[in-house]
Protein backbone atom coordinates (compact mmCIF):
# COMPACT_ATOMS: atom_id res chain seq x y z
CA UNK A 1 0.00 0.00 0.00
CA UNK A 2 1.20 3.46 -0.88
CA UNK A 3 0.23 6.89 0.35
CA UNK A 4 -0.77 9.53 -2.16
CA UNK A 5 -1.59 13.22 -1.96
CA UNK A 6 -3.13 14.67 -5.10
CA UNK A 7 -3.15 18.46 -5.19
CA UNK A 8 -6.19 19.80 -7.06
CA UNK A 9 -5.29 23.37 -8.02
CA UNK A 10 -7.84 23.94 -10.76
CA UNK A 11 -11.59 23.81 -11.16
CA UNK A 12 -13.33 22.16 -14.11
CA UNK A 13 -14.53 25.58 -15.27
CA UNK A 14 -10.95 26.55 -16.14
CA UNK A 15 -9.54 23.16 -17.12
CA UNK A 16 -11.58 20.35 -18.63
CA UNK A 17 -9.40 17.72 -16.99
CA UNK A 18 -9.40 19.35 -13.56
CA UNK A 19 -11.53 16.64 -11.98
CA UNK A 20 -9.37 13.81 -13.33
CA UNK A 21 -7.41 13.87 -10.09
CA UNK A 22 -10.56 12.92 -8.15
CA UNK A 23 -11.09 9.98 -10.52
CA UNK A 24 -7.45 8.99 -10.14
CA UNK A 25 -7.76 9.33 -6.38
CA UNK A 26 -10.78 7.01 -6.35
CA UNK A 27 -8.94 4.40 -8.42
CA UNK A 28 -5.86 4.59 -6.21
CA UNK A 29 -8.03 4.20 -3.10
CA UNK A 30 -9.91 1.26 -4.60
CA UNK A 31 -6.52 -0.44 -5.04
CA UNK A 32 -5.93 -0.18 -1.31
CA UNK A 33 -3.82 2.95 -1.23
CA UNK A 34 -4.30 5.77 1.25
CA UNK A 35 -5.27 8.84 -0.73
CA UNK A 36 -5.95 12.48 0.04
CA UNK A 37 -7.03 15.11 -2.45
CA UNK A 38 -5.94 18.56 -1.28
CA UNK A 39 -7.84 21.37 -3.02
CA UNK A 40 -6.04 24.70 -3.32
CA UNK A 41 -6.37 27.90 -5.38
CA UNK A 42 -9.44 27.66 -7.65
CA UNK A 43 -9.50 23.96 -6.90
CA UNK A 44 -11.40 24.76 -3.71
CA UNK A 45 -14.39 25.81 -5.81
CA UNK A 46 -14.89 22.13 -6.55
CA UNK A 47 -15.63 21.72 -2.86
CA UNK A 48 -18.59 24.05 -3.35
CA UNK A 49 -20.10 22.53 -6.47
CA UNK A 50 -20.17 18.94 -5.24
CA UNK A 51 -18.89 17.50 -8.53
CA UNK A 52 -19.79 13.84 -9.13
CA UNK A 53 -16.08 13.02 -9.28
CA UNK A 54 -15.58 14.52 -5.83
CA UNK A 55 -18.45 12.51 -4.40
CA UNK A 56 -17.17 9.33 -6.05
CA UNK A 57 -13.76 9.92 -4.52
CA UNK A 58 -15.39 10.39 -1.14
CA UNK A 59 -17.27 7.11 -1.60
CA UNK A 60 -14.00 5.36 -2.47
CA UNK A 61 -12.50 6.48 0.83
CA UNK A 62 -10.44 9.42 -0.37
CA UNK A 63 -9.77 12.09 2.25
CA UNK A 64 -10.96 15.43 0.89
CA UNK A 65 -9.27 18.59 2.14
CA UNK A 66 -9.53 22.25 1.12
CA UNK A 67 -6.89 24.88 1.80
CA UNK A 68 -8.22 27.28 4.43
CA UNK A 69 -6.42 30.28 2.94
CA UNK A 70 -7.81 29.62 -0.54
CA UNK A 71 -11.30 29.31 0.95
CA UNK A 72 -10.94 32.53 2.94
CA UNK A 73 -9.38 34.32 -0.04
CA UNK A 74 -12.55 33.54 -2.02
CA UNK A 75 -14.97 34.31 0.80
CA UNK A 76 -16.06 30.69 1.04
CA UNK A 77 -17.32 29.73 4.48
CA UNK A 78 -17.30 26.12 5.59
CA UNK A 79 -21.09 26.22 5.29
CA UNK A 80 -20.67 26.49 1.51
CA UNK A 81 -18.43 23.48 1.05
CA UNK A 82 -19.52 19.89 0.71
CA UNK A 83 -19.84 18.18 4.07
CA UNK A 84 -17.30 15.56 2.99
CA UNK A 85 -14.59 18.23 2.64
CA UNK A 86 -12.55 19.37 5.61
CA UNK A 87 -10.74 22.69 5.84
CA UNK A 88 -6.98 22.20 6.17
CA UNK A 89 -3.68 24.00 5.64
CA UNK A 90 -0.61 23.55 3.47
CA UNK A 91 1.15 22.13 6.53
CA UNK A 92 -0.64 18.92 5.61
CA UNK A 93 1.15 18.83 2.24
CA UNK A 94 4.55 19.50 3.81
CA UNK A 95 3.85 16.86 6.50
CA UNK A 96 3.02 14.27 3.86
CA UNK A 97 6.00 15.24 1.69
CA UNK A 98 8.28 14.82 4.70
CA UNK A 99 6.69 11.44 5.37
CA UNK A 100 7.49 10.33 1.82
CA UNK A 101 4.00 10.21 0.33
CA UNK A 102 3.71 10.38 -3.44
CA UNK A 103 2.58 13.97 -3.91
CA UNK A 104 1.30 14.87 -7.37
CA UNK A 105 0.27 18.35 -8.47
CA UNK A 106 -2.76 18.66 -10.75
CA UNK B 1 14.99 6.15 -7.06
CA UNK B 2 12.71 5.70 -10.02
CA UNK B 3 10.56 8.59 -11.21
CA UNK B 4 7.61 8.64 -13.61
CA UNK B 5 7.44 11.86 -15.57
CA UNK B 6 3.86 12.67 -16.61
CA UNK B 7 3.79 15.03 -19.57
CA UNK B 8 0.30 16.40 -19.99
CA UNK B 9 0.73 19.73 -21.75
CA UNK B 10 1.74 19.77 -25.38
CA UNK B 11 3.22 22.21 -27.89
CA UNK B 12 3.90 24.76 -25.16
CA UNK B 13 6.66 27.03 -26.52
CA UNK B 14 8.00 24.20 -28.66
CA UNK B 15 8.78 26.55 -31.54
CA UNK B 16 10.73 28.94 -29.30
CA UNK B 17 12.55 26.15 -27.50
CA UNK B 18 12.88 23.89 -30.56
CA UNK B 19 11.80 20.96 -28.39
CA UNK B 20 9.39 20.15 -25.58
CA UNK B 21 11.15 21.39 -22.47
CA UNK B 22 10.12 18.45 -20.30
CA UNK B 23 11.09 15.86 -22.92
CA UNK B 24 14.39 17.76 -23.20
CA UNK B 25 14.81 17.82 -19.42
CA UNK B 26 14.16 14.08 -19.26
CA UNK B 27 16.88 13.50 -21.85
CA UNK B 28 19.29 15.67 -19.85
CA UNK B 29 18.47 14.13 -16.47
CA UNK B 30 18.72 10.61 -17.86
CA UNK B 31 22.15 11.56 -19.17
CA UNK B 32 23.02 12.79 -15.67
CA UNK B 33 22.26 9.40 -14.17
CA UNK B 34 18.59 9.78 -13.24
CA UNK B 35 16.18 6.88 -13.60
CA UNK B 36 13.10 8.14 -15.39
CA UNK B 37 10.17 6.79 -17.36
CA UNK B 38 7.60 8.90 -19.16
CA UNK B 39 3.82 8.86 -19.37
CA UNK B 40 2.38 10.92 -22.22
CA UNK B 41 -1.20 11.95 -21.45
CA UNK B 42 -3.75 14.40 -22.80
CA UNK B 43 -2.68 16.27 -25.91
CA UNK B 44 0.94 15.19 -25.35
CA UNK B 45 0.08 11.75 -26.76
CA UNK B 46 0.39 13.47 -30.13
CA UNK B 47 4.16 13.64 -29.54
CA UNK B 48 4.29 10.00 -30.70
CA UNK B 49 3.31 10.96 -34.25
CA UNK B 50 6.25 10.21 -36.49
CA UNK B 51 5.71 12.82 -39.18
CA UNK B 52 5.38 16.14 -37.41
CA UNK B 53 6.66 19.06 -39.43
CA UNK B 54 7.14 22.51 -37.93
CA UNK B 55 9.71 23.56 -40.52
CA UNK B 56 9.64 26.73 -42.57
CA UNK B 57 8.64 29.42 -40.12
CA UNK B 58 9.96 32.89 -40.85
CA UNK B 59 9.21 36.22 -39.25
CA UNK B 60 10.42 39.02 -41.51
CA UNK B 61 13.96 38.13 -42.44
CA UNK B 62 14.34 35.73 -39.52
CA UNK B 63 14.10 32.05 -40.44
CA UNK B 64 13.95 29.06 -38.14
CA UNK B 65 16.61 26.53 -39.09
CA UNK B 66 16.20 23.98 -36.29
CA UNK B 67 12.48 23.36 -35.78
CA UNK B 68 11.34 20.96 -33.07
CA UNK B 69 11.37 17.24 -33.90
CA UNK B 70 9.10 15.95 -31.18
CA UNK B 71 8.53 12.43 -32.52
CA UNK B 72 12.27 12.07 -32.96
CA UNK B 73 12.88 13.29 -29.41
CA UNK B 74 10.38 10.80 -27.95
CA UNK B 75 11.95 8.01 -30.00
CA UNK B 76 15.32 9.12 -28.63
CA UNK B 77 14.12 8.57 -25.09
CA UNK B 78 12.98 5.07 -25.99
CA UNK B 79 16.42 4.52 -27.54
CA UNK B 80 17.94 5.39 -24.16
CA UNK B 81 15.81 2.67 -22.54
CA UNK B 82 13.38 5.15 -21.02
CA UNK B 83 9.98 3.48 -20.99
CA UNK B 84 7.39 5.69 -22.65
CA UNK B 85 3.77 5.00 -21.80
CA UNK B 86 0.90 6.62 -23.69
CA UNK B 87 -2.68 6.88 -22.41
CA UNK B 88 -4.73 4.71 -24.72
CA UNK B 89 -8.01 6.62 -24.41
CA UNK B 90 -6.27 9.87 -25.39
CA UNK B 91 -4.66 8.16 -28.40
CA UNK B 92 -8.04 7.00 -29.63
CA UNK B 93 -9.89 10.23 -28.83
CA UNK B 94 -7.63 12.34 -31.04
CA UNK B 95 -7.59 9.75 -33.82
CA UNK B 96 -3.98 8.64 -33.63
CA UNK B 97 -4.81 5.05 -34.44
CA UNK B 98 -4.85 5.95 -38.14
CA UNK B 99 -1.45 7.67 -38.30
CA UNK B 100 2.11 6.40 -38.15
CA UNK B 101 3.65 6.64 -34.71
CA UNK B 102 7.18 6.13 -33.47
CA UNK B 103 8.08 2.62 -32.40
CA UNK B 104 8.60 1.30 -28.92
CA UNK B 105 6.09 2.99 -26.65
CA UNK B 106 3.52 1.19 -24.51
CA UNK B 107 -0.18 2.01 -24.59
CA UNK B 108 -1.85 1.95 -21.22
CA UNK B 109 -5.49 2.36 -20.25
CA UNK B 110 -6.40 5.14 -17.86
CA UNK B 111 -7.77 2.50 -15.49
CA UNK B 112 -4.30 0.94 -15.29
CA UNK B 113 -2.54 4.11 -14.16
CA UNK B 114 -3.09 3.40 -10.47
CA UNK B 115 -1.20 0.13 -10.85
CA UNK B 116 1.52 1.81 -12.93
CA UNK B 117 2.11 4.46 -10.26
CA UNK B 118 2.84 1.76 -7.69
CA UNK B 119 6.05 0.94 -9.57
CA UNK B 120 7.59 4.37 -9.06
CA UNK B 121 9.06 6.04 -6.00
CA UNK B 122 7.92 9.45 -7.15
CA UNK B 123 5.59 10.82 -9.79
CA UNK B 124 6.36 14.20 -11.29
CA UNK B 125 3.47 15.66 -13.24
CA UNK B 126 4.46 18.48 -15.57
CA UNK C 1 11.28 9.18 7.77
CA UNK C 2 9.97 10.59 11.01
CA UNK C 3 8.30 13.96 10.66
CA UNK C 4 10.03 15.11 13.86
CA UNK C 5 13.49 14.78 12.29
CA UNK C 6 14.94 17.26 9.86
CA UNK C 7 13.70 16.78 6.36
CA UNK C 8 15.10 17.67 2.98
CA UNK C 9 12.57 18.63 0.33
CA UNK C 10 12.92 19.65 -3.30
CA UNK C 11 10.43 21.83 -5.13
CA UNK C 12 10.49 22.45 -8.87
CA UNK C 13 8.99 25.72 -10.04
CA UNK C 14 8.11 26.71 -13.60
CA UNK C 15 5.93 29.81 -13.54
CA UNK C 16 7.19 33.31 -14.18
CA UNK C 17 6.30 35.86 -11.49
CA UNK C 18 3.06 37.82 -11.64
CA UNK C 19 1.41 35.16 -13.83
CA UNK C 20 -0.15 32.46 -11.69
CA UNK C 21 -1.63 31.64 -8.28
CA UNK C 22 0.82 28.74 -8.24
CA UNK C 23 3.64 31.13 -7.33
CA UNK C 24 1.90 32.18 -4.14
CA UNK C 25 1.13 28.58 -3.22
CA UNK C 26 4.71 27.56 -3.90
CA UNK C 27 6.03 30.34 -1.67
CA UNK C 28 3.59 29.36 1.08
CA UNK C 29 4.85 25.77 0.92
CA UNK C 30 8.47 26.94 1.02
CA UNK C 31 7.66 29.22 3.96
CA UNK C 32 6.30 26.31 6.01
CA UNK C 33 9.37 24.22 5.28
CA UNK C 34 11.68 27.16 6.04
CA UNK C 35 9.98 27.83 9.39
CA UNK C 36 10.52 24.18 10.28
CA UNK C 37 14.23 24.50 9.54
CA UNK C 38 14.15 22.01 6.72
CA UNK C 39 16.83 21.83 4.08
CA UNK C 40 15.10 22.94 0.90
CA UNK C 41 16.19 22.68 -2.69
CA UNK C 42 14.51 24.75 -5.36
CA UNK C 43 15.03 24.08 -9.05
CA UNK C 44 13.65 27.03 -11.01
CA UNK C 45 12.90 26.02 -14.58
CA UNK C 46 11.70 28.13 -17.50
CA UNK C 47 9.95 31.36 -16.45
CA UNK C 48 10.52 30.67 -12.76
CA UNK C 49 14.12 31.86 -13.16
CA UNK C 50 12.62 35.35 -13.05
CA UNK C 51 11.28 34.84 -9.51
CA UNK C 52 14.61 35.98 -7.94
CA UNK C 53 15.40 38.48 -10.74
CA UNK C 54 17.21 41.35 -9.02
CA UNK C 55 15.85 44.16 -11.20
CA UNK C 56 12.22 43.79 -10.18
CA UNK C 57 11.04 47.20 -8.93
CA UNK C 58 8.02 48.53 -7.12
CA UNK C 59 5.74 51.08 -8.71
CA UNK C 60 2.92 53.45 -7.71
CA UNK C 61 -0.66 52.46 -8.39
CA UNK C 62 -2.93 55.32 -9.45
CA UNK C 63 -6.01 53.10 -9.47
CA UNK C 64 -5.40 52.28 -5.82
CA UNK C 65 -4.53 55.93 -5.10
CA UNK C 66 -1.17 54.86 -3.73
CA UNK C 67 2.32 56.17 -4.29
CA UNK C 68 5.16 53.65 -4.49
CA UNK C 69 5.68 53.48 -0.73
CA UNK C 70 1.99 53.19 0.06
CA UNK C 71 1.42 50.52 -2.59
CA UNK C 72 4.40 48.51 -1.30
CA UNK C 73 4.00 46.17 -4.24
CA UNK C 74 5.10 42.58 -3.57
CA UNK C 75 8.22 41.53 -5.44
CA UNK C 76 8.94 37.80 -5.63
CA UNK C 77 12.69 38.51 -5.43
CA UNK C 78 12.03 39.81 -1.90
CA UNK C 79 10.04 36.68 -1.10
CA UNK C 80 13.01 34.56 -2.20
CA UNK C 81 15.41 36.61 -0.07
CA UNK C 82 13.10 36.42 2.94
CA UNK C 83 12.65 32.67 2.59
CA UNK C 84 16.39 32.05 2.36
CA UNK C 85 16.87 34.13 5.53
CA UNK C 86 14.02 32.37 7.33
CA UNK C 87 15.40 28.94 6.52
CA UNK C 88 18.84 29.89 7.80
CA UNK C 89 17.39 31.53 10.92
CA UNK C 90 15.60 28.29 11.74
CA UNK C 91 18.62 26.08 11.20
CA UNK C 92 17.78 25.02 7.67
CA UNK C 93 18.82 26.14 4.23
CA UNK C 94 17.57 26.92 0.75
CA UNK C 95 19.71 25.91 -2.19
CA UNK C 96 18.04 27.77 -5.07
CA UNK C 97 19.29 26.75 -8.51
CA UNK C 98 18.11 28.64 -11.56
CA UNK C 99 18.25 26.56 -14.75
CA UNK C 100 21.21 28.13 -16.53
CA UNK C 101 19.98 27.76 -20.10
CA UNK C 102 16.59 29.18 -19.07
CA UNK C 103 18.45 32.17 -17.60
CA UNK C 104 20.49 32.69 -20.75
CA UNK C 105 17.61 32.64 -23.20
CA UNK C 106 15.61 35.06 -21.04
CA UNK C 107 18.45 37.39 -20.08
CA UNK C 108 17.59 36.76 -16.45
CA UNK C 109 21.18 36.69 -15.23
CA UNK C 110 20.84 39.12 -12.34
CA UNK C 111 19.49 37.29 -9.30
CA UNK C 112 19.31 38.14 -5.62
CA UNK C 113 21.97 36.81 -3.27
CA UNK C 114 21.71 33.11 -2.48
CA UNK C 115 20.57 32.07 -5.95
CA UNK C 116 22.94 30.13 -8.15
CA UNK C 117 23.05 28.82 -11.68
CA UNK C 118 22.15 25.15 -12.12
CA UNK C 119 21.70 22.34 -14.62
CA UNK C 120 19.40 19.32 -14.98
CA UNK C 121 22.08 17.34 -13.14
CA UNK C 122 21.39 19.51 -10.09
CA UNK C 123 17.75 18.45 -10.15
CA UNK C 124 18.80 14.79 -10.34
CA UNK C 125 21.12 15.39 -7.37
CA UNK C 126 18.49 17.35 -5.44
CA UNK C 127 15.94 14.58 -5.87
CA UNK C 128 18.39 11.87 -4.89
CA UNK C 129 19.30 13.69 -1.68
CA UNK C 130 15.73 14.64 -0.72
CA UNK C 131 13.00 12.90 1.20
CA UNK C 132 10.60 14.05 -1.47
CA UNK C 133 10.26 16.19 -4.57
CA UNK C 134 7.25 18.15 -5.76
CA UNK C 135 6.96 19.46 -9.30
CA UNK C 136 4.62 22.44 -9.60
CA UNK C 137 4.02 22.59 -13.34
CA UNK C 138 2.96 25.51 -15.45
CA UNK C 139 0.04 25.08 -17.81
Amino acid sequence: MNHYVLIASKNWREAADANDCFELGAKLAEKGNTVAVFMVQNGVLTACDGAPELLAARDAGVMLLADAFSLRERGISTARINESVRSSTLDFVIDRMAAGDKVIWH
Amino acid sequence: MKVLQIINTAYRATIEEQDDTVVWLTHAMTGAGGDFDVLLAGNAVNYTVERQDAAGLSFGDWRQTQPPRLGHDVAGLIGKHVRVYVVDEDVREIGLTAVTQVDGFTRIARAELADLFDHYDQIWRW
Amino acid sequence: MSMSSKSTLTVVLMDAPFESARTTTAMRLLDIAARRGYDINVFAYEGAVYLPFARQTQHPNAVHGHDTAEENHPLPKDWVTALIAAAERNGGSIDWANCGLCVDERGADEAVEGVRRGTPADLVDFAARSDNTLVIPTS
